[in-house]
C-alpha cells in the first residue's frame, strides 16, 4: 500500500453540465492525491467539418429556430465554450485547493485526450458527452479510452451524485494500486471504505485479516470482505448501483461486455486501474 | 462730618417713616454661629450611635414616589427633582426595588422570522424563562433537521424515486428524439446532438454529404432531401417546444416528492415541539409556519442540490445562513429576574433606549436579519421600571422623543434614528412592535423639570408625578439627633473610623453652613460624605477616631483647594490694585458686598459703590445698566430707589436732580438686588453731602418703603469684608450691616465670631434704610414731625433741604427761560410761518 503513482489528474471538459461536475470531481481528487490538475478542451473537428455542408440545419435549443450551421459561428461558439470550461475548472480547482492548468486543442476528441494523457495521469471523463445527451450507455470517448486504456481512468455518471462510500476490489494483497488509490482518497474525506477480496488463489486465505490490520496501522477503519468470484461480481454490481466510488483493476472484469455493463449500471463514479 | 458710630443702646428720638423699631441692633457674638451640642448623647463616638436607616427629611418626595410607583394608570411616570447629592438615587433605588419585588416577573420577548412578510420580524411573548427554552429547542431542531433531512434525501428510496422522475423525462426526450432519428435515418438524414443544438445533416452511405457530392445529385434527389428536412424540421420544432412543458412537469413532480419526504421527516419533530407549548398558541402557530416553510425551502438544509453533499458545516454554535430563519432571537430573557426588572440606563442614547438593528458586512454590503435585533433599555425594563438621568437623556439626540412615543403608545417600535425623523434610510427591517408596560423614573434637577413643564406640552401628561426633594431640614434638636444618626450610617457605609462626639457637632454645624442657614441642616449628603472621607484621611494613620480638629482641617482644606481666586483678589486689595477703603468717611460712597460663585465654592468681597448727584429731571442712572453689565434684578433694585425717593421726598414737588450709580472697579456683570440698600445709602449720602463710614460695609435689598429685605450668601459677604479689614488690621470700628431678617441665616466662621467676641469686629442688624444711615453717618435719620418736617440736623432733613435747593434752582431756571425766550428761537418760529 505505497503511495499511488499518480502524478497528474487530466480531465476532459466541454462546458456541458456533466463536464462541470467532472471538473469538480477531478479537482477534488487532485487535491486529495496532492497532484496537479490539467483541463483539456477539444474543439471537435468532426463537428467543424459539418459546417458548410449542404442542407445541414441546426435547431437552437432555446428557441427551436432552424438555422444554418456556419463555420465562423461554430468556431466562435466553441471558443466561448472553451472559455467557460476554463472558468469552471479554475473555480473548481480554487475550491478544492488544487494547482491547475488548462489547454484547448482542435481535433478528434478521443484522439486528443489520449494524446494529452501522459504516464502517471489519471484521466477523468464523463460517461456520456454532448452527443448522447443524458441518455444511458457509454459515449464514444469512453469507448475509445477503454480500448486504449490509460493507467487510471475515472468514469463519471451523467448526473453528479454524492460519494457516500468507496468500494475497492483488491485483486492482490501486496502492492495493490487500486487499494493505494482508494485509501489515499478516503484518508482525506473520511468516506467509509469497503475492501472486497476474491477468495481462492492467488489471494491468501488470511488476506482479509491482513488487509484489516494494515489499514488500521494507517489509522483507517474498513469493512474487508473476502468473497468467491461469482459473489464478487454481484457485490460489485450492488455497490456500483449505490452512490459510491468503485475502484478496481480493469482486468478484474473478464470481458469488455461485462465492463460496459458495469459502467452503464453504476450510479456513481468508477475508477479503473490499468 | 461726624463719623462716630451710633451707640448700640441709643434709642432714636425720631424714627424714620419706614421704621417702627428701635434702630439697628448690634448682634452679639453668640448669635453669629449656632453651635451644635450633643451633650445629651454622653461621651460617645459614631460607632455607638444607632445608624439612621431610612431617608431623612424627604416626606414629600417619599409620598410622591409611593403614589407614582403604586399607580397603574397611564401617565403616572415620575420625575424626581432635586439637587445633586440629596439622596435622590438612594431613595429611588429604595422605593423602586421594593415596588419591583412586589410585582410579578414579566414575560420573555423573542423575535422570530415572519414567513409572510420577511422584512417584518414577528414578536413572540412567552412566560418568563420559556424564551431561552424555545431558543434552545429551535436551535436543536434545526441541527436535527439538517442531519435528518440530509439522510432522507440521500436515502436509496428518495434517490430511486427521484431517478424515476428524471428517467421519465429522459425517456420521453430520448424516445421523441429516437423516433425522429429513426424517421430521419429512413430518409437518409443524420441527427447529431451538439453544444449548439440538434443538427440535421443529409447522409449518403453513412457519411455526411460533401458539397461536391451534393452537387452531383439529381435535382429529384436534392428535392427529396430538402422535403425530408422540411418535414422533419416541423416535427423537431414541435418536439422542442414540448420540452419546457416536460421540464415543468418534472419540476412539479420533484417538488411534490421533496415536500412529501420533508413533511415525513419534519412533522414528527415539529409535533413533538408543539406538544411542549399547549398553552401558547402564538408559539404553536409559529411552529406550524416553520414546518410549512421548511417544506418549501428544504434546499436550505441540503445545500445547493438536494441529494448533494450539502454545504460545509458552519462553526460550532452557528447555523447555516439559509436555516437561520428558523432560529429564535431571545430579545429579553427574564429567567433569572426576580420580581419586576429595574433597569438603570446610564447612557440613554436613542439606540440604548429603544434597541437597534445591527448590520453585518457581507460581500461589501451591509445586511441584517431578525437575529441582529438588539434589545434596548425599554425592552429590558418592560413590565418593570426604567430609571434614567433626565439631563443625560435630553442630551442625546432623539432619545427624549423616542421615550415619549413609547410610553404614550404603549408600544416599542424598533427603528433607526433616521427613520424616526422621517429621513430616507437604507432598506432594513420593520420588526413588529413590542407591547410596552413600563414605569419611567426620571432623575433631574429642578430647572430641568420646570423647563420641561413649560416647554414640552406632553410632559405633564406623561409625567404626572413630581417627587420634589428637599435640600435642607429644620435644625431642631430632634432633627439634629436624626442627622447625627444619619452621619453614623454614612460613616459605617464608608467604613471610616468612628467620629468623636465633638467631630459630629462640627459636622452638624458644617451642614448648617452648607444649607446657608443657621436654622437648617443640609440634605446634600454627597457633600457630607466627601467631608467625612477627607476628615478621616486628615485624622492621620495613628488615630483610632476622628476628632473635631480633623473635621475643621478638612473644611479648611476644602476651602483652600478652591479659594485661589479669593486669595488673588485679597492680594490685589493689599497691593492697592483694587481700591477698598476700610476707614474714614466719604460722601456718596459705601462698601457694598458681592458674592462670587466659583463652582461649589463661593466667597464674598466688598465693592465700592459711588453715587453722584446733579441738577436734573429726577432720574437715577445705573451705569452698569448703560453698559449692559447689569442683570435684570440689579436694574430692578436701582429703579426701586427712585420709587423710594419719590415716596419720601417728592410727594409735593418733583425731584430735580439726576444721579448716577456705579460699582467701582467692576468689570463683569452684576445681578441680584442685594446691593440696593447700599446703593440707596450712597445716593442719599451724595444728595445730603453727608460722608459715610468706610469701615462699615452693608448688604441687603430695599423696598420702595425703605425696609431692609433679606439676601443670600450673608455669611460669605460678612466674611469677605472681615478678610479685607483684617488685611489692614482690625480696629474694632469695622463691621457689616445686614438685614435683620438675615440673622437666622448666620453661620459665620469661627475666626469672625472670635473677632466679634473680642470687640474687634461688629455686626449690625438693620430693619430699614434709616437704621443703616444712622450707623453709616453717625447722624440721626429723623422722622417727619407733625408739621411734616424732618428734625433739624437729621440725615433726612439734610436730604430734603438739598432736594429743595435743587428744586428751587430748577424752578428759577425755568422762570428765566420763560421770561426771555432766545432770539434765535423766535426767528425760527417766524421762518416756519407760512
Amino acid at each position: 500500500m505505497s503511495a499511488p503513482p499518480i502524478r497528474r489528474v487530466l480531465v476532459a471538459v466541454d462546458a456541458s453540465e456533466p463536464s462541470g461536475a467532472a471538473a469538480e470531481m477531478a479537482a477534488e481528487v487532485a487535491a486529495l492525491l496532492e497532484v496537479a490538475l490539467a483541463g483539456l478542451f477539444v474543439e471537435d473537428l468532426k463537428l467543424l467539418e459539418l459546417a458548410g455542408r449542404p442542407l445541414v440545419r441546426r435547431y437552437d435549443p432555446l428557441s427551436a429556430a432552424s438555422l444554418s450551421l456556419e463555420r465562423p459561428v461554430l468556431e466562435r461558439t466553441l471558443r466561448a465554450q472553451a472559455e467557460r470550461a476554463r472558468r469552471q475548472l479554475a473555480a473548481a480547482a480554487g475550491r478544492a485547493g488544487a494547482a491547475w492548468s488548462f489547454r484547448s486543442v482542435r481535433g478528434a476528441v478521443e484522439r486528443e485526450i489520449l494524446a494529452a494523457a501522459r504516464p502517471g495521469d489519471l484521466v477523468v471523463v464523463g460517461r456520456v458527452g454532448w452527443a448522447r445527451g443524458s441518455g444511458a450507455g457509454l459515449g464514444r470517448t469512453v469507448h475509445a479510452l477503454l480500448h486504449d486504456s490509460p493507467e487510471a481512468l475515472l468514469v463519471l455518471p451523467p448526473k453528479p451524485v454524492p460519494i457516500g462510500a468507496v468500494t475497492v476490489l483488491c485483486e492482490e494483497v501486496e502492492g495493490s494500486l487500486a487499494l493505494a488509490l482508494a485509501t489515499a482518497l478516503v484518508a482525506g474525506r473520511r468516506w467509509p471504505l469497503r475492501v472486497l477480496l476474491p477468495s481462492g488463489p492467488p489471494t491468501p486465505a488470511a488476506a482479509e485479516e491482513r488487509v484489516t490490520r494494515e489499514l488500521r496501522a494507517r489509522g483507517l477503519e474498513a469493512e474487508v470482505r473476502q468473497l468467491p468470484r461469482a459473489a464478487l461480481s454481484r457485490e460489485l454490481a450492488r455497490s456500483g448501483g449505490a452512490h459510491g466510488l468503485l475502484v478496481l483493476r480493469r482486468d478484474a472484469i473478464a470481458t469488455p461486455g461485462e465492463l460496459h455493463a458495469l459502467l452503464e449500471g453504476c450510479a456513481g463514479p468508477v475508477l479503473l486501474i490499468a | 462730618m461726624p463719623s462716630q458710630p451710633p451707640s448700640r443702646r441709643r434709642a432714636r428720638t425720631n424714627t424714620g417713616s419706614a421704621s417702627k423699631g428701635a434702630g439697628a441692633r448690634e448682634v452679639p457674638a453668640g448669635r453669629l454661629r449656632r453651635l451644635s451640642r450633643l451633650d445629651r448623647l454622653g461621651e460617645v463616638t459614631s460607632s455607638e450611635i444607632e445608624p439612621f436607616a431610612g431617608v431623612l427629611g424627604q416626606p414629600r418626595a417619599e409620598a410622591a414616589l409611593a403614589l407614582g410607583l403604586g399607580m397603574q394608570a397611564p401617565g403616572y411616570n415620575i420625575f424626581v427633582l432635586g439637587a445633586e447629592g440629596t439622596g435622590r438615587h438612594f431613595l429611588v433605588r429604595h422605593y423602586v426595588t421594593a415596588a419591583a419585588a412586589a410585582r410579578p416577573r414579566p414575560s420573555d420577548w423573542c423575535y422570530v422570522f415572519n414567513f409572510d412578510q420577511p422584512n417584518a420580524p414577528r414578536v413572540l411573548e412567552l412566560p418568563a424563562g420559556r424564551g431561552i427554552e424555545l431558543r434552545q429547542q429551535m436551535f436543536e431542531l434545526v441541527e436535527s433537521l439538517q442531519a435528518a433531512l440530509l439522510g432522507a434525501f440521500q436515502s436509496e428510496e428518495y434517490q430511486t424515486r427521484k431517478e424515476v422522475i428524471e428517467q421519465e423525462l429522459r425517456e420521453r426526450q430520448e424516445q421523441a428524439l429516437a423516433e425522429l432519428g429513426e424517421e430521419a435515418k429512413q430518409r437518409s438524414l443524420a441527427v447529431v446532438r451538439t453544444p449548439m443544438g440538434i443538427i440535421f445533416a443529409p447522409v449518403a452511405q453513412g457519411e455526411v454529404l460533401t458539397p461536391d457530392l451534393f452537387e452531383k445529385l439529381s435535382e429529384e434527389e436534392k428535392q427529396r432531401y430538402t422535403s425530408a428536412i422540411e418535414e422533419l424540421q416541423e416535427k423537431m420544432q414541435r418536439m422542442m417546444r414540448q420540452a419546457p412543458r416536460w421540464q415543468a412537469e418534472r419540476r412539479g413532480k420533484l417538488q411534490e416528492l421533496r415536500r412529501e419526504v420533508t413533511r415525513f421527516t419534519v412533522e414528527p419533530l415539529i409535533d413533538e415541539l408543539k406538544a411542549r407549548y399547549p398553552d401558547l398558541p402564538n408559539v404553536r402557530a409559529h411552529l406550524e409556519a416553520v414546518q410549512a416553510d421548511i417544506e418549501t425551502h428544504v434546499k436550505a438544509f441540503l445545500g445547493v442540490e438536494e441529494g448533494g453533499e450539502g454545504q460545509k458545516s458552519p462553526p460550532a454554535g452557528e447555523s447555516r445562513p439559509a436555516t437561520k430563519r428558523y432560529l429564535v432571537n431571545l430579545l429579553v430573557d427574564n429567567q433569572e429576574t426576580e420580581g419586576a426588572p429595574v433597569i438603570w440606563e446610564e447612557n440613554p442614547t436613542f439606540a440604548n433606549l429603544v434597541g437597534r438593528i445591527e448590520h453585518q458586512a457581507q460581500m461589501g454590503n451591509l445586511v441584517t436579519d431578525f437575529t441582529l435585533i438588539r434589545a434596548g433599555a425599554l425592552h429590558r425594563a418592560n413590565g418593570g421600571f426604567l430609571v434614567l438621568d433626565a439631563l443625560r437623556l435630553l442630551r442625546q439626540p432623539y432619545g427624549w422623543d423616542a421615550l415619549k412615543r413609547a410610553i404614550e403608545t404603549h408600544r416599542l417600535r424598533l427603528e433607526s434614528a433616521a427613520e424616526a425623523l422621517g429621513l430616507a434610510a437604507p432598506a432594513t427591517l420593520a420588526p413588529e412592535p413590542v407591547p410596552l408596560d413600563v414605569k419611567i423614573v426620571l432623575v433631574g434637577d429642578r430647572l430641568l423639570y420646570y423647563l420641561l413643564t413649560r416647554h414640552d406640552l406632553d410632559f405633564h401628561r406623561l409625567f404626572k408625578v413630581a417627587a420634589d426633594f428637599e435640600e435642607s431640614l429644620p435644625r431642631t434638636e430632634e432633627n439634629e439627633l436624626l442627622y447625627t444618626r444619619l452621619l453614623a450610617k454614612l460613616i459605617r457605609d464608608e467604613q471610616l473610623r468612628p467620629f468623636a462626639r465633638e467631630a459630629l457637632e462640627r459636622l452638624l454645624e458644617q451642614s448648617a453652613r452648607l444649607a446657608d442657614d443657621g436654622e437648617r441642616l443640609s440634605l446634600h449628603t454627597g457633600e457630607m460624605v466627601d467631608l467625612l472621607r477627607e476628615a478621616d484621611l486628615l485624622a492621620g494613620p495613628e488615630a483610632t477616631e476622628v476628632k473635631a480638629a480633623a473635621v475643621d482641617a478638612a473644611v479648611a482644606a476644602q476651602v483652600f483647594r478652591c479659594d485661589r481666586v479669593r486669595a488673588r483678589w485679597l492680594e490685589s486689595v493689599a497691593r492697592g490694585t483694587v481700591l477698598v477703603e476700610t476707614g474714614g468717611a466719604v460722601p456718596g460712597q459705601v462698601n457694598g458686598l458681592a458674592v462670587v460663585q466659583l463652582g461649589s465654592f463661593a466667597f464674598g468681597h466688598p465693592a465700592r459703590i459711588t453715587a453722584r448727584v446733579r441738577l436734573g429731571e429726577g432720574e437715577v442712572v445705573n451705569i452698569e445698566r448703560e453698559v449692559e453689565l447689569s442683570g435684570p434684578l440689579h436694574s430692578k433694585g436701582v429703579l426701586i430707589l427712585t420709587g423710594f425717593l419719590g415716596d419720601r421726598f417728592a410727594r409735593e414737588r418733583p425731584l430735580a436732580f439726576s444721579a448716577s450709580l456705579v460699582f467701582e472697579q467692576s468689570y463683569g456683570g452684576i445681578d441680584g438686588d442685594s446691593a440696593s440698600m447700599a446703593e440707596l445709602c450712597a445716593l442719599l449720602s451724595a444728595i445730603a453731602d453727608v460722608p459715610l463710614r468706610q469701615s462699615v460695609a452693608i448688604t441687603g435689598s430695599v423696598d420702595q418703603r425703605g425696609r431692609a429685605q433679606p439676601i443670600g450668601g450673608v455669611n460669605e459677604k460678612i466674611e469677605g469684608f472681615f478678610d479685607v479689614c483684617r488685611l489692614g488690621g482690625l480696629t474694632g470700628e469695622q463691621g457689616v450691616i445686614v438685614p435683620e431678617s438675615n440673622l437666622e441665616h448666620l453661620m459665620l466662621r469661627a475666626d469672625v465670631v472670635a473677632a466679634v467676641a473680642a470687640g474687634q469686629f461688629r455686626i449690625w442688624a438693620a430693619r430699614d434704610v434709616d437704621d443703616c444711615l444712622e450707623i453709616l453717618s453717625g447722624l440721626r435719620a429723623g422722622r417727619r414731625g407733625p408739621k411734616g418736617e424732618f428734625p433739624a440736623g437729621s440725615f433726612n432733613r439734610r436730604v430734603e433741604e438739598r432736594l429743595s435747593a435743587l428744586a428751587e434752582l430748577k424752578a428759577e431756571q425755568a422762570r428765566k427761560t420763560r421770561r426771555s425766550p432766545p432770539r434765535k428761537r423766535r426767528e425760527e418760529a417766524e421762518e416756519e410761518a407760512p
